[in-house]
């Protein structure tokens, strides 16, 4: 059973950052397919946040497919997020360090650099939902 | 609800408790001795009966001091019990503990006002009853239960004092809100209501019975000496055991006093005998002394009784009771409306 | 749904200051619902009306559809935590409890007795001897365990501190999980509300200035800063809460209905506490040109 924290300078909301949680959690394979995640009623007695807030984090975790509820038992994980093999990250990772020496090299700075990656990632997540 | 009354009143209730248990003890051993005393008096004979009259007036003076403590008894059941229970709630802010409960403020109120009443009507009336009865001896003996001071400290008076004195409390605390503003006004209203009442009502509450005495200097007419000439002054009073007597006049029987040329006139030889003010005559009052001067006063007062007599006005002392309830139902009836008025102020002027 | 809170026009007056006034807002059941707003500004006054403490000078108000204290009935269903959370100081807990269960039918004595429990509370202390957080706990568990509809708390964890402040809302919110009551709770801790609550009540200079769940709140709110400039050019579904301009920059919080799509803007999201504070701003802001009131949605 993993535990949630709530970093209340993060900036993100605090169901997302539950949901940002299991996810990562998933991905580490601290969680797998079978397991219980914490009742609603642990996670508002540790963190002292509303009940909704964890409803509606393990409900877009449903929606995402990554868990399921079963009444009056809980709510369980059904698929697993590290599907994407180390082996096929690994051209993905030289490539981005090399644009990364480029960008250093065209005299950005780190802020400068993040804005950048932020801004196209946000346009092209745009443009995909769209 | 009655629980949670009785609770914030236990630890009050039972310092009272244990302060009347001590006096009530005390007052069964010394007026057990008490009695005995007092039938000795009425087996004594000759000589005996005057140490034996005094034994039963005189002794316990201590004790009597129960009698002054049911003087002030009723002014403490006010201050300490009727005028925190509203104003103290308001004050510490209780109140919105107490009435955001399962049951209205009406009902909080009254169940209070019950409890709170019926533990100071408890304890007045062991007290009074124990009082009383401790005093049936001296009573008996100097007949005087209407007198005001005596009759305040008897029978059932006192637990109608101590009712009214609680809802009066009671009342100013929850318009004034204030614990210590409401106990020094509820003390200075309940003083005020016991001697406008006493002075002014109770008198009023039985019509008086009027004797009419002839006069008689044994009687205790006395004579004044004024510049002006010699004045009659009802000194003391007739005998009429146990009676309360409000009032003693001298008229003739068309109700008028004798004017100082009567008495002039009537009394030429006491004048005669008497000397005017402030030049160092017989005795205060210019009351006679000497033989020749009382044989004087004899002959005038015999010579004004031709015409004039003592008129009494008294209540008989058989009408202790018929006083005691008509006076108990003038405070309880004031204590009514007050508890009325406690109750409305609660719900409805209080939000 | 039901309705936790339902106001007309309602105001209180004390002497000639209006505390409250015009109050005229729909709170739905089922949230905990954070009351704000500056010192003063009318939350404690709504509090109390609600409870039946206080009458109204004017207007009407139901709650959970009825006369706030109109019988003992009413009164069991509404649990109240008042400011400085007052308990009788010569007072046992375990009298406190008692009289808890004397005076309210649907008491629980099991749960009161499982919180004492779990806070390590010693039944037989008496209450004046116990630490602001602990007395709080105490009227806190008195609330909850008379088994109320909805809970209303003025400032609860004001005089806490953060451990005690935790507790507190740990088990808020744990009795909100498993019972699903409603909840209204006034608090400067904006933070603490961000959290907690997920509707909003903002009340200043005795109005209601915002009405509305958390989400919407900040779905609908954002920051723009850019290039200076007048902000009576802005679009029509655009309005400016506050407004701050220096002699080359130009930052606004504004509600918003749809996207912007001016490019000059850069547009942040914000937390509660931004556009609560947005809202108390005073001074540098134009008052809304439609009421923000809670909408049926």
């Amino acid at each position: 059973m993993i535990e949630f924290h709530l970093d209340s300078r993060s900036g993100v909301s605090p169901y997302q950052q539950i949901v940002q949680q299991v996810r990562h959690a998933l991905r580490l394979g601290l969680l797998e397919p079978g397991d219980q995640l914490p009742t609603v009623k642990d996670v508002v007695a540790s963190l002292a946040i509303n009940p909704n807030t964890v409803l509606k984090a393990y409900r877009e975790l449903e929606h995402s497919g990554l868990a399921a509820g079963r009444p009056g038992v809980g709510t369980f994980v059904t698929a697993t997020l590290s599907d994407a093999p180390l082996a096929a990250q690994l051209p993905l990772r030289r490539e981005l360090e090399r644009w990364l020496v480029k960008a250093r090299t065209a005299g950005l700075d780190d802020e400068s650099i993040e804005a950048l990656f932020r801004d196209s990632f946000r346009s092209a997540s745009a443009r995909d939902i769209a | 609800m009655t629980w949670m009354s009785w609770r914030q009143v236990r630890s009050g209730a039972f310092a009272a408790f244990g302060i009347l248990v001590a006096i009530v003890v005390t007052l069964g051993f010394t007026g057990v001795h008490l009695s005995n005393l007092y039938a000795d008096y009425r087996s004594c004979s000759g000589f005996t009966c005057g140490s034996s009259f005094n034994a039963v007036t005189r002794s316990y003076h201590h004790v009597r001091w129960v009698g002054a403590l049911l003087i002030l008894v009723p002014a403490f059941v006010g201050i300490f019990w009727g005028a925190p229970l509203v104003a103290r709630e308001l004050e510490t802010g209780t109140f919105r503990l107490a009435w955001a409960q399962g049951v209205s403020r009406e009902r909080w109120l009254t169940s209070r006002l019950v409890v709170s009443g019926v533990v100071s009507a408890v304890t007045t009336g062991a007290l009074t009853f124990a009082f009383t009865w401790w005093a049936i001896p001296i009573d008996r003996l100097q007949h005087n239960r209407l007198a005001p001071s005596v009759f305040a400290e008897r029978g059932i008076v006192p637990v109608a004092y101590a009712l009214f004195a609680f809802a009066l409390g009671t009342a100013v605390g929850t318009v004034l809100r204030r614990t210590m503003a409401a106990m020094a006004v509820t003390l200075v209203g309940f003083t005020a209501a016991r001697v406008v009442t006493q002075i002014y009502v109770r008198p009023h509450l039985l019509s008086p019975l009027t004797k009419v005495v002839p006069l008689n200097a044994q009687l205790g007419i006395g004579i004044d000496r004024t510049t002006a000439g010699l004045h009659l002054v009802p000194d003391g009073t007739p005998k009429l055991p146990g009676a309360w007597v409000t009032g003693n006049r001298i008229v003739d029987s068309a109700g008028h006093g004798p004017t100082t040329a009567y008495v002039n006139h009537a009394c030429q030889s006491l004048l005669a005998h008497t000397p005017p003010p402030g030049t160092g005559g017989p005795g205060p009052k210019g009351r006679p002394i000497d033989g020749p001067a009382f044989q004087a006063m004899q002959e005038c007062l015999n010579n004004l009784s031709a015409r004039f007599h003592e008129v009494v006005s008294y209540r008989p002392a058989s009408r202790f009771w018929e006083l005691q309830w008509l006076e108990s139902a003038i405070f309880l009836g004031a204590a009514a409306l007050l508890v009325s008025l406690s109750v409305f102020w609660v719900r409805r002027r209080l939000v | 749904m039901s309705s936790a809170l339902t106001a007309a026009g309602l105001g209180k007056r004390y002497g000639r200051k209006w505390a409250l006034r015009g109050c005229t807002v729909e709170i739905p059941d089922g949230h905990v619902v954070g009351l704000v707003g500056p010192n003063g500004a009318g939350k404690s006054t709504l509090l109390n009306l609600m409870v039946g403490l206080l009458a109204p000078s004017e207007g009407s108000l139901e709650v959970l559809g009825r006369r706030p204290a109109a019988d003992a009935e009413q009164l069991g269903r509404v649990g109240f935590l008042a400011q400085d959370a007052p308990v009788y100081g010569s007072m046992s807990i375990a009298d406190h409890l008692r009289f808890g269960a004397h005076l309210n039918p649907r008491w629980d004595a099991g749960f009161a007795q499982e919180r004492l429990d779990a806070l390590d509370l010693d039944p037989k202390q008496r209450a004046g001897r116990l630490s602001g957080g602990q007395r709080a706990q105490l009227a806190l568990t008195m609330a909850l365990a008379k088994r109320p509809q909805l809970l209303l708390l003025d400032e609860p964890v004001a005089a806490l501190d953060p451990l005690a402040r935790r507790d507190f809302l740990a088990t808020l919110t744990s009795y909100v999980a498993e019972h699903g009551i409603s909840v209204v709770m006034s608090s400067h801790l904006l933070a603490d509300l961000e959290r907690v609550c997920d509707y909003l009540l903002l009340v200043s200079a005795a109005q209601v200035q915002l009405a509305d769940e958390v989400e919407e709140l900040l779905a609908h709110h954002r920051r723009i800063s850019g290039p200076r400039r007048d902000l009576s050019t802005l679009p029509a579904d655009q309005q400016v809460i506050w407004q701050s301009h220096t002699e080359r920059q130009t930052t606004a919080v504004i509600h918003l209905e749809g996207a912007i799509h001016d490019p000059a803007w850069q547009v942040d999201e914000l937390s509660l506490e931004d556009v609560v504070l947005a809202y108390m701003g005073g001074g540098a802001q134009a008052p809304p040109s439609r009421p923000l009131l809670g909408v049926a949605r």
